[in-house]
């Protein structure tokens, strides 16, 4: 280790690693229900700033703490259907729709 | 402050900052702040107008996931670069962060800067060339061409900060830093 020739580098050596690979490594594997998860995110806090509340409100509605309101917000929680129904009936918006097959998408214009 | 490697040792060619007080190192906090859709939602809220005129309209959610993609892009590459030990890529993609500088022109404690080479690359990884290793010092969402001109350029004003915080902490010349050498551990 002779590259480590000074007390800064004989720090590096001791220091815990930085979690930031792991989380690259795991947003690139989860890449797809990340997306997801993010526009769902998007459309909660569409839905707090309309109703004029706080994650805190929501929170207290949903009967879950205040950091895991945090985590829906921050658009890297894998939501189970449970959590979103229950998320559409306090907030009254509808999150996440299933397409049947007798429906198609159309984009309103901009 | 704490200087911590990216990845497991020896590979020491990408390192970060911790700053005293912080739980998170420099990288993990931009990774934070860029994968957050509530704080990519804040920031292009306050902050559009700059987005608009720098790169037209788009709708706010269109802003978030599109920041959401540059950053992953931008964090892969650099996992990339690091990764790879046998060249100098890593060291040629930081860039002197004062423009007046070549590119080519590489020296101890230089001042760098970090960015995907297309258009739309506003996201900015900080750092500090040490030893032939680059030391991040943070991140920021540029979204004028000058770090001192608008108001929402805090952000990068702090960076600066970070940078010349940094720099001094490493130039084991300045004395004022000879104290924070043993306090390092």
């Amino acid at each position: 280790m002779s590259a480590f020739n000074n007390k800064i580098e004989e720090a590096i050596v001791k220091s815990p690693v930085s979690s930031w690979k792991q989380k690259v490594e795991w947003r690139k594997a989860n890449r797809g229900w990340l997306n997801k998860s993010s526009a769902i995110a998007f459309r909660i806090l569409d839905a707090l700033e309309k109703k004029g509340w706080k994650k805190n409100r929501l929170a207290k509605e949903l009967g879950v703490s205040p950091q895991q309101v945090s985590k829906y917000v921050k658009g890297e929680e894998n939501f189970k259907l449970e959590t979103i129904c229950k998320l559409e009936n306090v907030l009254g918006v509808e999150l996440v729709r299933v397409i049947q097959s007798d429906e198609e998408v159309v984009l309103k214009d901009k | 402050m704490k200087i911590v490697p990216i990845f497991e040792l020896p590979n020491t060619k990408l390192l970060t900052v911790k700053y005293d007080g912080q739980e998170l190192d420099a990288l993990e906090t931009i990774q934070g702040q860029w994968s957050s859709t509530e704080f990519l939602r804040e920031f292009f809220g306050k902050f559009k107008d700059d987005y608009y005129a720098k790169y037209g309209r788009s709708k706010l959610n269109t802003l978030v996931e599109q920041a959401k993609q540059l950053a992953d892009k931008l964090f892969e590459k650099l996992y990339e670069l690091a990764e790879d030990e046998e060249t100098d890529a890593l060291a040629k993609f930081f860039k002197p962060l004062d423009n007046r500088e070549l590119a080519s022109e590489l020296y101890e404690l230089q001042k760098l800067k970090a960015r995907e080479e297309k258009r739309k690359s506003y996201l900015r990884i900080y750092a500090i060339r040490y030893k032939e290793k680059i030391i991040i010092t943070g991140g920021a969402i540029k979204l004028t061409d000058r770090m001192e001109v608008r108001p929402h350029t805090k952000d990068t004003k702090d960076e600066l900060n970070k940078l010349e915080l940094v720099k001094s902490f490493l130039d084991k010349n300045n004395p004022e830093v000879t104290f924070s050498y043993i306090d390092v551990n």
